[in-house]
């Protein structure tokens, strides 16, 4: 017997089972009803696994610093982006975590091109005011190994090497990044 | 005892399914194993919201440390580097992209379909550089004509010896101001400027293009979850008659039985399963009389965003689809008459338009870039270098003396650097870019000359090249193997040299040489 006809002598049948007549009475169907569910991102605040809470709050105020919320569109600490940032690199490789915990322990005066100098943290995330050292370039390909750090007009004309060619990051460090750029296989 | 099929195929993506296509339409009863799965995409793919994936596309931390084209959305797809793994020398990273799945990459492949020319197939008669392959343009071009038409590729016709036509769908459609704009400052400095050629069709895979037809025809048995361990050889004629596999999932192991054997399991992974497959006969790897397999490794080097510039017009939203939007592509035209002084063969560039720079690209901070990033949204110029690196001994795969994959097969140590050969082109090509966008009135806001790490592109070729001399080389012109008859190699790594062209078109058109050969050869019984 064919499927459909099937279901046409069924629907003839003088007596429908209780279940059927309970699901006509109220007008509901057989399925599922839809439940409203909330992401925990919604309801709960990230905990801190991975930075220091100095840390924290030096990441909190670069995230400030570079997208402030501007108008109704919301900035970086209104997502959550550093407690997000925190929960993420606790997931990756030690290199990456090093990157980061390095970069973020050092004073809002530092020289970004120089070596590393002796942390002081609090003060970069209570300085609201002080003015930050310009960044001198984009760090247009900053995602590969090195991040340049004169102006790409002196970049190309210069015969001297990039101060920062001669540091390559860790080679198991994961490159990819999101880019607005098109990037597909080939 | 299982039957012995007439040929064993081992991959089904560009080269395994055109030699499955050939041969099983040609009559032959082929077996094609592959090592991944057969995805019902319809059924198995599902849409999700960046919030319903756990680490919100960015997708887990050190999955897939080399693939950056893997995101979160498609993790699933490739194939994951913990159960695949390879090695490098430290300082020489090598980011191998593979995928392991019926069709293979061929369901993500970008569909660039350029030919190749006798700039590449007879190179060392032209600059003395490397060596010619044993065959040329004139032996391919009937091959190109017949698959252009099945993959539809379209593209604007342009006469050039360098980027020889094909059989287009061809396309003449307007182009957008810029990429008008950029054409014109190629053609004012003697450089052409195409469209891109491009396979069309919602996905142009072989397993929507090839490997339907082939199974139509009842002579091709397909399997997937099949990963193959080594080709096994008959000690009596030192012919290969068939391969030990490995079921994907339960690891248990079968012996399949062919007369002829083709393997097309991608670039490295055919080096090797070939390398894997010693015997008595082959101590050094099946076929490797020459000591050649595994060698000349090469790709071609990209340099991503050479360079970026906005288009000034477009700027505060007035781009809109007439100005922005649309690419193209420059044909090679360096060391074609000319001689540079610093570098042997050229670069093509690829270029795109109407993107939104990213942050990274403006020296600003705060309130003033996001102003920065809102003006210049849709005003986007790239460009792409596309560099031919020369094929060189030094660069090589061999069998790595511990590390094994998953299901206990020895893993691959890859070691290939650019030379300065490449790197000069690469600074050649940033300079002429800029200089193109310049002309073109575009402002350009950062330019670099540094490539992806090796294997990036996703180009990866040679390690089993072709040549006439068997002495330095392990296929001959019909992509079989000098020492072993019935052992056919017809992907990537049969190629003797790479030009600039992406490779896919060649390795279909080898493919299908290849297989016919091998069915005139069975009618003749001389196989």
């Amino acid at each position: 017997m064919k499927r459909r006809s099937f279901f046409q002598g069924a629907a003839v049948l003088p007596a429908l089972p209780a279940a059927a007549q309970y699901a006509g009475s109220t007008g509901a169907s057989n399925e599922l009803p839809k439940l409203t569910e909330t992401a925990p991102d919604a309801v709960g605040d990230g905990v801190r696994t991975l930075f220091t809470p100095e840390q924290l709050a030096t990441l909190r105020r670069l995230a400030e610093l570079l997208v402030p919320a501007v108008g109704e569109r919301p900035g970086a600490v209104d997502c959550s982006a550093v407690e997000f940032l925190d929960f993420l690199l606790k997931a990756s490789p030690a290199p990456r975590q090093t990157l980061y915990r390095n970069a973020s322990t050092r004073s809002p005066s530092h020289n970004w091109m120089q070596q590393p100098r002796t942390p002081s943290l609090p003060r970069f995330a209570s300085h609201g005011a002080m003015p930050l050292p310009p960044i001198l370039s984009p760090a247009s390909f900053a995602k590969r190994r090195t991040i340049c750090c004169r102006p790409p007009s002196t970049l190309a004309n210069s015969r001297r090497p990039c101060p920062a060619a001669a540091a390559p990051l860790p080679a198991s460090m994961p490159t990819g990044s999101r880019s607005t750029e098109k990037e597909h296989i080939r | 005892m299982k039957e012995t099929y007439d040929v064993l195929i081992i991959g089904s993506g560009a080269a395994g399914g055109m030699a499955g296509w050939a041969l099983a339409r040609g009559g032959a009863k082929c077996l094609m194993l592959d090592a991944g799965p057969l995805v019902d995409y319809d059924r198995q793919r599902v849409m999700k919201a960046v919030y319903d994936l756990p680490y919100r596309g960015f997708g887990q931390p050190g999955r897939f440390p080399h693939l950056v084209q893997a995101s979160e959305f498609d993790a699933n797809l490739w194939a994951d580097e913990k159960q695949n793994p390879y090695s490098y020398a430290p300082g020489e990273q090598y980011n191998w992209v593979r995928i392991r799945a019926i069709g293979g990459k061929t369901l993500r492949w970008g569909r660039q379909s350029w030919r190749l020319s006798d700039y590449e197939f007879k190179c060392k008669d032209h600059d003395g550089q490397g060596e010619n392959w044993p065959v040329s343009y004139s032996d391919l071009a009937p091959f190109y004509d017949r698959i252009e038409p099945m993959f539809k590729v379209s593209g604007r016709k342009e006469g050039l010896p360098q980027l020889p036509d094909g059989i287009y769908l061809n396309d003449d459609s307007r182009d957008s101001g810029c990429v008008q704009r950029f054409s014109e400052a190629c053609r004012k400095r003697g450089i052409t400027a195409t469209k891109m050629r491009r396979a069309t069709g919602t996905l142009a895979a072989s397993s929507n293009v090839l490997l339907p037809e082939a199974l139509e025809s009842g002579n091709l048995t397909l399997t997937p979850n099949a990963v193959v361990r080594e080709i096994t050889v008959d000690p009596k004629t030192g012919l290969a008659n068939g391969a030990i596999f490995l079921d994907r999932r339960s690891k248990r192991v079968y012996h399949a039985k062919a007369k002829i054997v083709i393997v097309g399991a991608s670039t490295l992974e055919s080096s090797r399963l070939m390398l894997n497959s010693k015997s008595r006969l082959y101590p050094n790897g099946i076929a490797n009389s020459s000591g050649t397999l595994g060698r000349y490794l090469f790709d071609q080097f990209y340099v991503k965003g050479s360079v970026i510039a906005t288009v000034p017009e477009a700027r505060g939203g007035k781009g809109g689809r007439g100005l922005m939007g649309g690419g193209g592509y420059v044909v090679r035209f360096r060391n074609l008459k000319d001689k540079q002084r610093d570098f042997v063969r050229g670069y093509a560039l690829d270029f795109g338009s109407g993107f939104s720079p990213a942050a990274r690209y403006f020296p600003l901070y705060g309130e003033a870039l996001l102003k920065e990033m809102s003006e210049t949204a849709g005003t986007g110029f790239n460009i792409t270098t596309m560099g031919e690196a020369l094929p060189l001994y030094e660069n090589h795969v061999r069998i790595h003396p511990t590390m094994k994959d998953e299901w206990g097969i020895p893993s691959l140590h890859i070691a290939q650097k650019y030379t300065a050969n490449e790197h000069a082109m690469a600074k050649d090509a940033m300079e002429v870019g800029a200089q193109l966008c310049v002309d073109a009135g575009f402002k350009v806001i950062a330019q670099h000359p540094q490539m992806v790490p090796p294997g990036e592109s996703i180009h990866e070729l040679g390690t089993c090249r072709m040549g006439a001399n068997p002495k330095t080389s392990v296929l001959n012109g019909w992509n079989q193997c000098h020492d072993v008859k019935n052992l056919f190699v017809v992907d990537g790594s049969s190629f003797t040299s790479g030009g600039v062209q992406n490779p896919t078109l060649t390795i279909l058109a080898l493919s299908l040489r290849a297989s016919e050969y091998i069915l005139d050869q069975r009618k003749k019984g001389s196989l």
